[in-house]
């Protein structure tokens, strides 16, 4: 019985390409605090695979910073995933992998088989990428707020996210801004969640409020989409309930914008909290999360409501919370039936190992 | 973006009466503009959707010095980017007609729990004349039927009071019925026609009830991000799933019992995404989807 090595192969399933796995890392160039996701896929595997024991590895430079093993079974696909949050074991003579400079990052599938006449034979492949790290990049949210205070001295927000061209964002034909949003009672030193059934919005039917409270979670969070809406973008293309403009990441980037005017009264202190993520809804990476900001409208009994950015949170470029995530997944279930993307697997991307 | 901000000298001026629009001449109908907007707590994304004639150009502005002082904050959106449509004077009249046949409406009164401002502006001589009733669930479910039949002409304007009308669940009708259970689909495809770089796949529907299903038979489903599907009659509202595109399958006046139809489905899906039918939910009949 041989067990694995490089050299010998199984007949794979796609044997007229060269190559046929793919990785890819987004953005491929930015700062030492950026987001780098890293995609890994399309691995061929042999015909009859079921009977395989296969691995995918990935490292970057000589750091190894990911492994998916699997008991049996035919593996094709390692996923994406954050270089700033994925578990890594470096050597000890690596450098950071957001060392300012070039990194290259690989992905191998090995796999071991177990052949009709009792043997095992190997599979491997083998593709690699790079990605580029500078000192800092411009951060899109720099100008993230713009407060407006109407005639009544309500307050009202301009939300834009406005990515720097080339560098820090992934590359995105089309950016839509998220948002959610947690709406609580301040009552003493408590805060209580006030669900939407049970707050006086005497413009919606109790039964159109039925439909959104069905969107808030146990965290009392839900995005803010009305129940008929197309999606659930701020910026999005339909007339009417999306405002702002959704714009790009890239190379020649243009700044997506939207604008809020929360209205509520009270007899008591209400807090409504607010998550707005940047989300890319077209091209190679739709599905990504490109950030995050968030602000908050506060009013008292009696007076108008002020808003501001959260002074308890920053905005970044990472994913969004675990409370939106599942504010987001609840709506897309409630309301269309569908779950969220996933970030897709490349088909194409990277080069053979050398 | 640009935010107006409402000069706060001479305000509030008198609302007027319904009546002032009633028997508009020619010109006078031209320059009326009609206005909807919400009316207290705000939650989502509201808007206010405005209307005037096809021969002017839309001025909110004209409304600010009527504000009643006690809904300031409701009026706040007028200065934010409204969805306007247009109508002929014709239809402007039939919409003032239609609407004026509506004491509650018309009397220019604040419902006791108003969630809708209904208003209009008329220029008359040198002087702007404007109307506004503050309705309730009950009116405002009124007004929009009103509207909707006043504009049954305007495919445009009929669509957006729809959608507005959806949006606070506020349909002056019913919903078309739900036949899924009575229907049997299968799909075939979707796979790339390069030819046309749209994605084709076919549907299938099949009575397997006792009961003809009546038309219009539609099919409603989400497809996928970024993916169209061509043809779409329109986008569901007030049906599950909402918001999703769906498309009527002719089946002539009904689909008898047993007896089944196919259709071809197209879609532009630029990232090559896989494309869903499920779920999916068939809906027959008249009434809103």
């Amino acid at each position: 019985m041989s067990r694995l090595t490089a050299a010998t192969l199984v007949l794979l399933c796609l044997p007229t390409v060269s190559v046929a796995g793919a990785i890819t890392v987004s953005p491929s160039c930015g700062s030492p605090q950026t987001h780098f996701f890293v995609s890994a896929g399309g691995f061929r595997t042999p015909c009859a695979c079921s009977d395989c024991v296969p691995a995918i590895y990935l490292s970057v430079d000589c750091c190894s910073v990911y492994a998916l093993t699997q008991a049996t079974g035919c593996l094709t696909d390692a996923g994406t995933f954050d270089l700033q949050t994925s578990p890594m074991q470096c050597g000890p003579y690596c450098p950071s992998i957001f060392t300012p400079g070039v990194h290259v990052a690989t992905a191998y599938v090995i796999g071991d088989c177990l052949m009709p006449g009792g043997e095992y034979e190997g599979y491997y492949e083998c593709v690699q990428t790079t990605y580029t790290v500078v000192a800092s990049v411009p951060d899109p949210w720099a100008n993230g707020s713009h407060l407006y205070t109407d005639i009544a001295g309500r307050d009202s927000v301009v939300i834009t996210f406005n990515p720097p061209a080339s560098c820090g964002v992934a590359d995105c034909q089309a950016v839509y801004l998220i948002q959610s949003t947690r709406l609580r009672g301040i009552v003493g030193s408590d805060t209580l969640c006030v669900p939407m059934n049970t707050f006086t919005y005497s413009h919606v039917s109790a039964a159109e409020l039925e439909k959104r409270n069905a969107t808030l979670t146990s965290a009392c969070v839900r995005i803010d989409a009305d129940a008929s809406e197309a999606d659930p973008y701020m910026n999005g293309d339909i007339d009417g309930q999306d405002i702002g403009a959704h714009g790009s990441s890239g190379p020649t980037p243009s700044p997506s914008w939207t604008w809020d005017s929360p209205e509520a009264t009270s007899t008591d202190t209400l807090l409504m909290e607010f998550e707005v993520d940047a989300y890319c809804g077209k091209g190679q990476n739709r599905g990504e999360f490109l950030g995050k900001l968030f602000w908050i409208y506060k009013v008292s009994p009696g007076s108008v409501g002020t808003a501001m950015l959260d002074p308890r949170r920053g905005a970044d470029l990472g994913g969004p919370t675990p409370e939106f995530r599942e504010a987001y997944a609840l709506w897309l279930r409630v309301i269309r039936g569908s779950n969220p993307a996933n970030p897709r697997i490349p088909s194409k991307g990277g080069n053979v190992c050398p | 973006m640009t935010l107006m901000l409402w000069s706060a000298a001479s305000w509030p001026q008198s609302l007027s009466p319904y009546s002032a629009f009633q028997g508009l001449n020619e010109a006078e109908l031209s320059t009326v503009q009609v206005k909807l907007g919400p009316v207290g707590n705000r939650l989502g994304k509201e808007y206010v959707l405005a209307f005037t004639s096809t021969m002017a150009t839309l001025d909110l502005s004209v409304f600010a010095p009527f504000y009643r002082p006690k809904f300031m904050g409701s009026y706040a959106l007028d200065s934010a980017r409204p969805q306007s449509f247009a109508a002929s004077p014709q239809e402007v009249a039939a919409v003032i007609e239609s609407v004026g046949a509506v004491p509650s409406i018309a009397d220019g009164g604040v419902d006791s729990n108003p969630g809708l401002s209904f208003a209009m502006s008329v220029v008359k001589g040198d002087t702007v004349r404007v109307f506004e009733s503050m309705l309730d669930t009950t009116d405002a479910r009124l007004l929009f039927g009103r509207l909707l039949g006043a504009l049954a002409s305007n495919a445009a304007g009929a669509k957006q009071v729809v959608l507005y009308a959806c949006s606070r669940g506020l349909l002056p009708g019913p919903t078309a019925t739900d036949v899924t259970a009575q229907v049997s689909v299968v799909t075939r495809g979707f796979r790339k026609d390069r030819a046309h770089g749209q994605y084709v796949g076919k549907v299938r529907l099949t009575n397997t009830g006792v009961l003809a299903i009546p038309a219009p038979v539609v099919v409603a489903f989400f497809p996928g991000e970024n993916i169209t599907l061509v043809g779409s009659s329109g986008r569901t509202c007030g049906v599950w799933p909402y918001g999703v595109p769906y498309i009527e399958i002719p089946v002539g006046g009904a689909l008898a019992p047993g007896a089944h139809v196919g259709a071809v489905l197209r879609f532009e899906n630029p990232d090559d995404a896989p494309i869903s039918f499920a779920p999916y939910r068939i809906y027959a009949g008249p009434g809103f989807h």
